[in-house]
């Protein structure tokens, strides 16, 4: 399987290896962490329309 | 304040996201000034303050937050080991730089440490363990419940301690009302007290190291005691020697025997309840390591069971142990999984149905050939001697509370015994009553019954609960199930059987055609695992749907599936997965949805290339039990809720049918554990029971998490609590246990306390001028029957 890019961090994800995933609008979607999943969930527009933001560092 | 940096390997973490969300557990600690890692390798380095938190927090930071740290773990086992004794060794071993975690079990003489290899080695441990003049071996896995030749020797001399002490005191007491008194008499005495403090060196031993270390023990208060009163003996029988007088200082070597020969029969006693608890263990042990026969090309290879490589098959024949976990393939016979289920009725497993059988379990009648699939260490038969060995480390609050207790009372009794000393020697004037005060108030000391009884009934409360199909992980879960304020049970196996079937396919327009879709769901759904899938499965299996070839398969917990057959993509789920997948759903499959939900059952909806083709009814029925367990809870105050997957109208149908008080549906694994933890935050302490499967975080995330499983299905990592009897009534006896249990501690530490109370001060001679006093050895007897009491009120358990 081609490899996929992660939508919330903009990492490149293997589908094969990663338990991270969701579907939506039709489209499956692979993540890196159950922390890209969860941020894609609460808001998945936003990410597809923006693009990958990289990691949201200086947050904690 | 000082701060510590630490170099640790990370397991798991391969993106910036993973060191992120590790972040955030570590800033909540307060006291991480510095954290950085390297995706590539994992090695990470922190930097922290130590007074603030330890490494083990950060340990525990890192866990919570999903990853793990490369860690290796170490087991010594210790001759003799108090509860005084394991609480300096824990303090001490916790604090070494690069330990994430020590804990020493009383009940089993051994000591635990989870380090960091990184930063220390073994051999370091040892030292520090040398230094606190502890006397180890360090142990293999196989080895650790073992009893070694050492171990018979130890309660040999032990027993003759006790046969020569009680003898002196006998000869003491017999010359006393006779008035017989002989000159050789003494030197009776005084050679018996020798031989006693030789056969109980390693207990005056370890006491005077601990003191000399300023961290006295039990062994401390017993050497003392018995030293003091020996060497007076020798002072006095000198004295009176050289001075010519009559001899008559016997009474000091009398105590100094009677002292070491009871708490030698004391812990003779403790060793035997202790071997007792464990031969259920070592049972287990052996069968893991048990062999087994592999067939291959008819021919037949014996090897040890855990050497079996996975996918072999075994053979069994009746009287056999099951050597692996695994699927009947060929032949049938009765299966006794009494060891997993408490149920004494062998099981028939046959091969049409490919039963899965577990290692440990006994072939009672019949043939079977089984193919491998868990050995060794993976099996469930090792998850449970782990979990049981475990369980030993883990204390309750009520035995920290205890240890703290022991730790300064400790300091009291020799403040006590300075202070008698002084007071009688001094004040009075008498020396000899001070050394014979002194003495008593030591042999007397001893708070055993809240050091080593209550490891000892939690011990014993794993094991009984074990034998009833109960696996505990942890033992401070009696104490922590009593606190539960709601309980929360997933639906799917938990409240129903779990084992759901088709009930009825609608189909919803005749294209692509009844058997075309029959063929797409059956070829999807045998690569699923879910229960649901299973049902579908059994349907096709029965229909005898030819399958065909998959090319792709996605599963979403809590969604469905999604897969490729034929060139063609193919959606089964619930509405939410059709709604993510842009299908949209008429109003009159709506409706259908909606009266299935009604009917208690599950409708899972088929889509084939974007539109929706077939709803296919699945039901499963309430366990029979499920009413009554829900009605007991309630009777104890509890609030019951439903945390389910499921559409809203099935689950509405179950919690109404059951009195529920509040119900949440249509979650996805992960809003299981947003549930517990909204209802956490809300000051509840939540219980939730689930199947291992897809409530593997929820149980994690709970106060007490109880996973259920039929014994072969069992989620090894989640869990405080397994049953693995399937059956919900043992969450009952699960409470109605764990309240004996407590009721226990409460009953042995009332009677330690009272016992102290009551006799330290006679010891010291407080009413000595009303003609009442302890002797020593009395004080040592007394001791013993206090320890002997409280201990075997904590083997009541067992029954």
């Amino acid at each position: 399987m081609p490899m996929h890019i992660d939508p919330v961090c903009g990492m490149t994800v293997d589908p094969e290896k990663t338990k991270y995933k969701t579907i939506y609008k039709g489209r499956v979607y692979y993540f890196c962490s159950r922390y890209c999943l969860n941020e894609f969930e609460k808001n998945p527009e936003y990410y597809l329309t923006h693009g990958p933001k990289g990691m949201p560092h200086g947050q904690s | 304040m000082a701060v510590v940096r630490e170099r640790l390997r990370l397991i798991g973490v391969d993106c910036p996201s993973c060191v992120y969300s590790i972040n955030r557990e570590l800033a909540k600690l307060g006291c991480v000034s510095n954290f950085s890692v390297d995706i590539s390798s994992g090695e990470a380095l922190i930097e922290y303050d130590d007074s603030g938190c330890s490494l083990g927090d950060i340990y525990k930071a890192v866990r919570d937050s999903g990853y793990d740290v490369v860690k290796e773990v170490a087991v010594f086992s210790v001759e003799d080991l108090d509860a005084n004794l394991a609480r300096v060794v824990e303090e001490k071993l916790s604090r070494a730089r690069g330990v994430f975690e020590c804990r020493a079990s009383v009940s089993t003489s051994m000591i635990k440490v989870i380090y960091n290899p990184l930063t220390i080695a073994q051999q370091d441990m040892e030292k520090i363990l040398l230094g606190l003049g502890i006397e180890f071996e360090h142990i293999s896995e196989e080895a650790r419940s073992g009893t070694g030749e050492g171990e018979h020797r130890l309660l040999v001399r032990r027993l003759t301690s006790f046969a020569i002490g009680l003898s002196v005191v006998l000869f003491a007491i017999l010359s006393m009302f006779t008035g017989l008194h002989i000159d050789s008499y003494v030197y009776f005495l005084a050679t018996a007290s020798v031989i006693i403090i030789i056969l109980s060196h390693d207990i005056i031993f370890r006491g005077y190291k601990s003191l000399l270390k300023l961290a006295p023990t039990m062994d401390s208060f017993v050497a003392l005691s018995s030293t003091i009163s020996f060497l007076f003996g020798v002072l006095s029988l000198s004295n009176t020697i050289s001075l010519g007088n009559e001899i008559h200082v016997s009474s000091f070597f009398e105590a100094s025997a009677g002292v070491l020969g009871f708490v030698g029969l004391g812990l003779y006693l403790e060793e035997r309840v202790r071997r007792r608890a464990w031969r259920d263990v070592e049972e287990h042990v052996k069968r893991l390591y048990s062999k087994a026969r592999i067939v291959s090309n008819e021919n037949v290879v014996e090897v040890n069971a855990d050497r079996v490589p996975l996918g072999a098959i075994v053979e069994i024949r009746a009287g056999e142990i099951v050597p692996v976990d695994g699927v009947v393939v060929e032949g049938e016979g009765y299966v006794d999984e009494s060891s997993f289920t408490g149920e004494p009725m062998p099981i028939h497993k046959k091969a049409s149905t490919r039963d899965p059988v577990l290692a440990g379990s006994k072939l009672v009648s019949g043939y079977l050939r089984v193919r491998a699939t868990r050995v060794g260490n993976e099996t469930i038969l090792y998850r449970i001697v782990e979990t049981i060995r475990e369980a030993q480390f883990y204390k309750p609050r009520i035995v920290r509370l205890a240890d703290k207790i022991v730790g300064y009372f400790t300091w009291v009794v020799i403040g006590l015994g300075i202070a008698t000393a002084l007071y009688w020697s001094i004040y009075v004037g008498d020396v000899s009553k001070a050394i014979l005060f002194v003495a008593a108030v030591f042999a007397t000391a001893c708070p055993c019954a809240i050091g080593i009884a209550i490891p000892m009934a939690v011990s014993i409360a794993v094991l009984a609960t074990a034998r009833k199909g109960i696996v505990i992980r942890r033992g401070d879960v009696f104490d922590r199930v009593l606190e539960t304020s709601v309980v929360l049970f997933d639906k799917t196996g938990t409240l129903t059987i779990g084992s759901p079937a088709v009930k009825e396919i609608v189909f919803l327009d005749g294209n692509p055609g009844a058997d075309a879709i029959l063929s797409y769901v059956c070829s999807i759904e045998s690569r699923s695992e879910h229960p649901i899938a299973k049902a579908i499965a059994n349907y096709c299996n029965e229909k005898g749907v030819e399958l065909r070839q998959v090319e792709e398969f996605e599963h979403f917990p809590g969604l469905g599936v999604v897969g490729r057959v034929n060139g063609i993509t193919v959606a089964m789920g619930n509405a939410e997965l059709m709604d993510r997948m842009g299908i949209e759903l008429s109003n009159n499959i709506e409706k259908l949805l909606k009266e299935i939900g009604e009917r208690g059952g599950t409708p899972v909806i088929v889509a084939v290339e974007g539109r929706p083709v077939a709803v296919i009814e699945i039901s499963d029925s309430l366990r029979p039990e499920a009413a009554k367990v829900v009605s007991y809870l309630k009777s104890l105050g509890l609030r019951i809720g439903i945390a389910s997957g499921d559409v809203q109208e099935a689950v509405k149908h179950y919690a109404e049918m059951l009195k529920i008080d509040f119900y949440y549906y249509k979650l996805k694994p992960l809003d299981k554990v947003d549930v517990v933890k909204k209802l956490q935050l809300n000051g509840e302490k939540v219980l939730y029971v689930g199947d291992g499967i897809n409530d593997a975080a929820a149980i994690s995330a709970a106060n007490i998490g109880v996973a259920m499983g039929s014994g072969a299905d069992i989620s090894k990592e989640a869990g405080d609590v397994i049953i693995t009897s399937n059956r919900l009534t043992d969450i009952v006896f699960l409470i109605e246990f764990s309240k004996k249990v407590r009721r226990k501690f409460l009953e042995n530490i009332f009677w330690a306390l009272i016992y102290n109370t009551i006799l330290l001060p006679i010891a010291a001679g407080a009413l000595y001028s009303y003609g009442i006093f302890i002797k020593p050895e009395l004080g040592a007897v007394a001791m013993v029957l206090s320890d002997a009491s409280v201990v075997l009120n904590s083997l009541r358990l067992l029954k």
